[in-house]
């Protein structure tokens, strides 16, 4: 079971508890209670799509390290393992953002590239203190998130 | 600036950048285009049910306000929330929250007295909808046996 599956686990018990609140308070008609566990799930939604995110981008940075590791004592040429050489250092290495990173695994532009990208922007509006820019899935967004995990490796 | 007529609302066309004005115009029409998708959803499910002892119920409207529409200045717009009773007892109700979603077009939560789930449009037609239930492992189709499942949970 990995860490995705546990946090999914937690993230739709709690969920459904706040769905039935919301669900039980609609029925009442006690509007204030209903509108305050549709915020509830909504800052649910938020943390643990942090949670989740963070998990992600936390692989892609190791799969990067190791990939800087693996070319430079490749068989590559001088001039493509001088590259990775100057990458290898602590300062080159605290240089490169989070885009820098995945783009060392996957190529700008390719789906998986845009997809992550456009979640790090979701990622950058909440940890912010915004809300989601766009409207995300839940379950999209954990299927999104496992398959990345599997992807994402220094080949 | 002139003045165009868009549907339900009056557009200033900027002379100057009539591209930013047909976007405008754009945006709104995808969102009324997706109200009516929805009404379309509730006149579905009502068929469905047309024979059962479920009664329903739209009178209630949650406002709808996206990022693209603030960002083309057009207004906020009402979409009606359908509440299913049986026996004056509510047994599900389905709120619109959204067009723009990434991963798929259009969100509907659907909260029921065991939880709930999500609808979405996960077609590429964007005239025919393709409704479908959410889960991280797959997605149902949200079709009469689903809705009869709905009403009638074992």
């Amino acid at each position: 079971m990995t860490i995705f599956d546990k946090l999914e686990i937690q993230y739709n018990d709690i969920n459904k508890e706040y769905l039935e609140i919301e669900f039980n308070a609609r029925s009442k008609q006690w509007t204030r209670i209903e509108a305050q566990y549709r915020y509830k799930r909504e800052l649910n939604d938020q943390a643990y799509f942090l949670f989740m995110f963070s998990r992600l981008e936390e692989k892609i940075k190791s799969e990067t390290s190791k990939l800087i590791d693996r070319q430079k004592v490749s068989r590559a040429s001088w001039k493509q393992k001088a590259v990775w050489n100057i990458l290898s250092t602590q300062s080159s290495r605290d240089r490169l953002n989070f885009l820098n990173h995945l783009e060392l695994l996957t190529e700008k532009g390719r789906a998986d590239y845009e997809l992550v990208a456009r979640y790090y922007k979701e990622r950058n509006s909440i940890a912010h203190g915004g809300d989601f820019m766009t409207e995300i899935n839940m379950p999209t967004v954990i299927s999104d998130f496992k398959r990345l995990y599997k992807v994402m490796k220094a080949r | 600036m002139s003045l165009i007529q868009h549907k339900s609302r009056t557009v200033q066309r900027d002379e100057n950048n009539p591209r930013l004005d047909s976007a405008a115009l754009k945006v709104e029409y995808e969102v009324n285009h997706w109200i009516t998708q929805v009404k379309d959803l509730y006149s579905f499910i009502k068929g469905v049910l047309a024979d059962s002892n479920i009664e329903f119920k739209t009178s209630t409207k949650i406002e709808i306000y996206e990022r693209e529409m603030k960002e083309h200045d057009i207004s906020p717009k009402d979409v009606p929330i359908l509440d299913l009773y049986r026996d004056k007892n509510l047994i599900a109700t389905f709120k619109p929250l959204g067009l723009w979603v990434i991963g798929g077009r259009a969100k509907i939560d659907v909260l029921t007295k065991k939880g709930g789930f999500i609808l979405t449009d996960t077609g590429n037609n964007e005239a025919q909808p393709e409704w479908k239930v959410l889960t991280s492992d797959k997605n149902n189709d949200f079709d009469k046996k689903f809705i009869l499942e709905l009403v009638n949970p074992q």
